[in-house]
This record gives structure tokens, C-alpha cells and sequence, in this order.
């Protein structure tokens, strides 16, 4: 039985928020501050913490995704393939769970970090040149959004799919196997990979990891990981955080989310390793 | 004519996370309210099944577009989360 007091689910609420203004803003679910604290701060077992994060991805995406699809920043077309793969992964990852060694996947994880961290940080340094596409779109997998901070309509197209498809597979795996929404990996892939712009890619990832999250979540439920009421406090929060946040990913400057994602990014490398050693 | 179809679609989409969102707000405050463990379970399921309902709207969406590959792909990740609850 795990007893919270009053003052503890103040905090839950304020702590979901941060994370869901954070996620929204990166198109990451959380889960990698999620879990931690939920296991040092409150004593949850680890099981249960990962289910509880999993259920706040899930309401941090729905809540930014049904804003932002209307926006045209999330990218349906895009999202659906994705997730056809990251899905899979994330049944692949849920079930390999039990039989591969966690340290070694968190290692190799946290190794594949690094120079995506880098490479993120490097892109930010340089000017955003702002694609001036014709508005006709050749490709399905292609948007435009407008954006404030540029006062322009952006223009893009999806390169690369296949190989972005691919990691998509790898992103829903670590849902899976480590209870994280998949956003970490997706975000730069599609920025980086697939030549996204950032808030279209943040926004792309939120709508997905719900998805994934939703795929594990059901699984930690019927095995009874989920504990309601601190998933209920956590998601409370997460859900004021996320459209707080949705206002400042509207008008941030992309090369300034580059930089917090590539910070973001090197953090969870660095406590990756430490976990796995 | 394209455009319009487009932004209903989109709509659809949006109105579909909206009620399982609010669904699970009013289930589960309901529920912490009256001290009743089911009600606040039923708030949660209701969160999980968000996204299900999200990709079914999407694949009756791009059906009704005539997009058949992304209705496709979409009925795809609905079988792969089926699956997920039958494991």
C-alpha cells in the first residue's frame, strides 16, 4: 500500500505540470523524470512508476495533439506511418521486457544519444533557413504550418522515410522495454533524418506517443502496475503543463527548442549510462 | 471542396482526443469525489483508450478521403494495439 499525503499530491500535480510543459514544447512524453522521481522521491516500485508515466504521456499527447492537428503542426499523414512501426516496436519491446538484460539496452540507448545530442546542438548554432516550398504539396508525407516566431508559412517534405520508419521501430521498442513515450528518439530523427522543422517534429512526436505509451499501458494495466489515483494526480498536472506549453512551442524560436532538445537529450544520456553501469 | 473534407477530418480527430479526455477528467474526478475505486479506474481506461479511438477516427477519416494506403496504415496500428490487449 503506498501512502501519499496531501502535500505529496500538491506536488505530483505541480511536478506533472512542469513535465507536460516540457513535453509539450519537445514533443517528449516525460518519462525519464517521470519515473526517477516517482521511485526515489515517493518509494514506488519501479513497475508502477513506469505505468504511471505512461499513463501521463498519454494524457500529455492527447491534450497537445488535439490542438496542434487543427494547428496543421502535427502531421497526421506522418504520424500514422510512424506509428505502424513504432507500434510494433513497443509490443516487441513489452515483450522482449522479461527476457533481455535492461542495463545493456539502456547502454546501448544512451551511447546512440550522444551524437544526436551533438548533432542537434550543431544545428542550432546555425541559421534556420526557412524552406520556401510552393504551397502544392507532390509528397502526402509533406505539411505546411504557419509560424509566429518567423511570421511565415513553412513549407516541407519528409526525406528519408524508410530509414525514419526504421527507428520509429527502435523508438516504440524502448517504450516497451524502458516506459518512455519514444519522443527522445523520434523528435531528432525527424528533424535531423527527415528534414522536419522542429515544432512540426515536436508536434508530430506528441500526436505519436500516445500511441506507444497507450500499446505498453495496456500491458502494465492487465499485469495491475497502474495505481490510479497517483496516475490521476500526475496526468491532472500534465494536462494544465501541456497547454501552457503549447503556447510557447507557437511562438518559440526553433533553434532555442534545438538547444533545450539537444540538452534534454545529453542529460538522459548521461543518467542512461549511470543506470546501466 | 479537398480542403474543407480536410478540416472536418482534422476536427474529428481533435473531438475524439477532446471526449476521451474529458471523459476521463469528470470519471476520474468523480471517482477521487465519491471515493469510489472504479469510477476512477474507468477514468483511466478511458485515457488509454484515447489514442485507440484516435487511430480508428483516422482510419474512417482517410477512407472517406479515398486515401486508402494511410487508411490502411491506420487499421495496421489498430490491429498492432489489439494485440497489445490480447498479450
Amino acid at each position: 500500500m503506498i501512502h501519499i499525503t496531501t502535500i505529496g499530491y500538491f506536488f505530483l500535480v505541480v511536478f506533472g505540470a512542469f513535465i507536460g510543459l516540457l513535453g509539450s514544447v519537445m514533443g517528449v512524453g516525460g518519462g525519464v523524470f517521470i519515473v526517477p522521481l516517482l521511485v526515489l522521491v515517493f518509494n514506488i516500485p519501479i513497475q508502477n512508476a513506469i505505468a504511471v508515466s505512461l499513463i501521463s504521456i498519454i494524457a500529455t499527447s492527447s491534450a497537445v495533439a488535439s490542438v496542434n492537428v487543427e494547428k496543421g503542426l502535427a502531421n497526421v499523414r506522418l504520424g500514422i506511418v510512424m506509428e505502424l512501426t513504432m507500434a510494433a516496436g513497443s509490443i516487441a519491446g513489452a515483450l522482449l521486457m522479461s527476457h533481455l538484460p535492461t542495463k545493456i539496452v539502456s547502454l546501448a540507448f544512451s551511447i546512440f544519444l550522444f551524437p544526436v545530442s551533438a548533432s542537434m546542438y550543431l544545428k542550432s548554432r546555425k541559421k534556420i533557413v526557412v524552406s520556401n516550398f510552393k504551397q502544392e504539396r507532390t509528397s502526402p508525407i509533406g505539411g505546411t504550418f504557419f509560424d509566429p516566431a518567423s511570421g511565415q508559412n513553412i513549407s516541407y517534405k519528409a526525406e528519408r522515410m524508410p530509414l525514419a520508419i526504421l527507428f520509429s521501430f527502435f523508438a516504440g521498442a524502448l517504450s516497451g522495454l524502458l516506459g518512455l513515450g519514444g519522443g527522445v528518439v523520434q523528435v531528432p530523427v525527424m528533424n535531423i533524418l527527415c528534414k522536419i522543422p522542429i515544432k512540426a517534429a515536436a508536434a508530430t512526436s506528441n500526436f505519436m506517443i500516445g500511441v506507444s505509451a497507450a500499446a505498453s499501458a495496456l500491458i502494465f494495466y492487465k499485469k495491475g502496475y497502474v495505481i490510479s489515483d497517483i496516475s490521476f494526480y500526475v496526468s491532472l498536472g500534465t494536462l494544465f503543463g501541456s497547454f501552457l506549453g503549447m503556447k510557447f512551442l507557437y511562438k518559440a524560436k526553433s533553434e532555442k527548442i534545438q538547444t533545450l532538445f539537444s540538452v534534454l537529450i545529453f542529460i538522459v544520456a548521461i543518467r542512461m549510462i549511470f543506470k546501466s553501469l | 471542396m479537398k480542403e474543407k473534407e480536410e478540416k472536418k477530418f482534422l476536427k474529428s480527430i481533435q473531438m475524439s482526443l477532446r471526449v476521451g479526455l474529458i471523459v476521463f477528467f469528470i470519471l476520474s474526478s468523480l471517482g477521487l469525489i465519491f471515493k469510489n475505486g472504479f469510477l476512477l479506474s474507468y477514468g483511466i481506461i478511458a485515457l488509454v483508450f484515447t489514442p485507440i479511438m484516435r487511430v480508428i477516427m483516422l482510419c474512417f477519416g482517410f477512407y472517406r478521403l479515398k486515401e486508402y494506403y494511410m487508411a490502411l496504415a491506420s487499421f495496421g496500428v489498430l490491429v498492432l494495439m489489439t494485440i497489445s490487449l490480447l498479450i
